[in-house]
């Protein structure tokens, strides 16, 4: 049993070392592409119709958020498109320590949350964990391949990891409508 | 040569933030095309939702928050999940002499693990001061009970026993705590860390239909929300130990056991329970192996 799990390990040490000299610099990395933004605008507001929002957020409107959200806003850009019926859907990213994480969010025209989808998660597993160049690998085009080779592991098991930087990136979405997007 | 049939295989995977962490749908089907995929998945989602609205400590407006504020006071009514859980959990703290014990919160809130909801608790007071018959439970002695060791188990395995029968396969992974439905065959990869967080996976094949793995690597540092209910102390031990039982809420509940007493672990066997543990060197130990011949 022993000896078939050491295969097993020693297998994929392997691969994970050719992945890692071919294409990975910075450790390995685990990613999950789970929903198109496309699919997500259908899974969350069905056939309700949508058009883009182009919206850069002022450095005062930023500051606003951060204020009553208690959350950093890291990035002025919004993704946004505002449905017929006055409700939202977002595309957001959130950053934890070991993860970083693509998120569709549906808000109705009240501001509540009425739906979240988890569009991609990556995870790293390697000594850079903590190293500020793990993040730096996630911007940029080029990454793009190498962050989905990871998609062949089909299940993970592991100490729960708690998803309190979505709780987080949420609720300064919320406010960011409170203080934004109700006057658009 | 006649044309062979093959009917085509749909798949999807989803994710949504539930039970305060990450929980993954994965469906295979050969009869449902993807839209009824996606309401499959929807329903294992809302089971997931309904399940963490009664058993949440975090959440005030829980059933559990509820007993926990009335419990105390006078017997209250409870629901048949909740009783289903609890009489699991009171079940496994008898087999374990106390070892596994819901009533530990208090100490997870000491050490912000949970939070604080200011209620006046009793330091004596352990598993054996919760009463629960016809429905209805009452505290012996001001306690707290804390679910997150069970709840989550349990959540996967409602949700997946909802709509198993609608497809070739399906797998909810709810932060690492996982059940499938065929899992013959299959393997997972377990995460391991060292010392120095450098983490890793180690792929194992499936033992049981359901998996969980506790560890304390994602906790910060000088934290642990493993508790030894007699000494109240933390594991801060950096080892993680993972359990393939047939049912995920026993899975999830038998790893804070092995994590506090592995030799308590030969007793689950019959069930078909198996456990492992995976060093800071990412050496895997079958801990039912090791007490066989030790």
């Amino acid at each position: 049993m022993m000896s078939g799990i050491n295969n097993i390990k020693n297998f994929f040490i392997k691969v994970v070392a050719l992945i890692g000299l071919s294409l990975l610099p910075v450790g390995h990395l685990y990613a999950e592409v789970y929903m198109s933004t496309e699919k997500a605008k259908e899974v969350l507001w069905q056939t309700t119709a949508m058009s883009p929002v182009a919206l850069v957020l002022t450095n005062d409107q930023m500051d606003a958020i951060e204020e009553a959200s208690g959350t950093w806003v890291r990035n002025g850009n919004l993704k946004a498109w505002k449905t017929k019926t006055g409700g939202w859907f977002i595309i957001d990213q959130v950053v934890g320590k070991h993860e970083m994480i693509d998120l569709a969010v549906a808000l109705t025209n009240e501001g509540k949350v009425k739906g979240i989808e988890v569009l991609q998660y990556r995870e790293a597993y390697g000594h850079q964990v903590r190293h500020p160049k793990w993040l730096a690998q996630f911007f940029g085009k080029d990454h793009t391949e190498r962050l989905q080779i990871g998609a062949q592991i089909h299940n993970i098991s592991g100490g729960t990891l708690s998803s309190r930087h979505i709780t987080e990136g949420i609720n300064r979405l919320v406010h960011t409508w409170n203080l934004v997007l109700r006057h658009l | 040569m006649p044309a062979t049939t093959q009917s085509p295989t749909n798949h999807i995977k989803r994710c949504k933030p539930l039970l305060g962490t990450y929980v993954e749908v994965s469906v295979l089907s050969e009869n449902n095309n993807n839209d009824t995929l996606i309401d499959i998945s929807e329903c294992v989602f809302s089971e997931i939702q309904r399940v963490e609205n009664l058993m949440s400590f975090h959440d005030p407006d829980s059933e559990l928050s509820y007993i926990n504020r009335e419990a105390s006071n006078h017997s209250c009514s409870i629901s048949k999940d909740m009783e289903e859980v609890l009489l699991a959990a009171l079940n496994l703290s008898k087999v374990t002499n106390g070892i596994y014990d819901i009533s530990i919160a208090p100490t997870l809130v000491r050490n912000g693990i949970l939070p604080d909801q200011s209620i006046d608790v009793d330091d004596q007071a352990n598993w054996q001061d919760i009463l629960i018959a016809d429905g209805k439970i009452s505290f012996k002695r001001k306690l707290l009970i804390d679910l997150g060791g069970i709840a989550k188990g349990y959540a996967v395995d409602r949700a997946l026993c909802r709509v198993e029968n609608q497809v070739k396969n399906i797998t909810v992974n709810a932060g690492g705590d996982l059940r499938m439905k065929e899992w013959s065959g299959e393997s997972v990869g377990i995460k391991a860390s060292d010392t120095n967080g450098f983490n890793s996976l180690i792929f194992v094949p499936m033992h049981q239909a359901a998996l969980a793995t506790s560890s304390n690597y994602y906790i910060d540092v000088g934290k642990s929300a493993i508790i030894d209910p007699f000494t109240k102390k933390e594991l801060k031990d950096k080892k993680s130990i993972s359990v393939f039982a047939s049912n995920c809420m026993l899975a999830d509940a038998l790893t804070k056991v092995a994590f506090l007493d592995i030799t308590l672990i030969p007793i689950f066997k019959p069930l078909g329970v198996k456990a492992i543990s995976i060093d800071e060197s990412g050496n895997v130990q079958d801990l039912c192996e090791t007490l066989d011949h030790g």
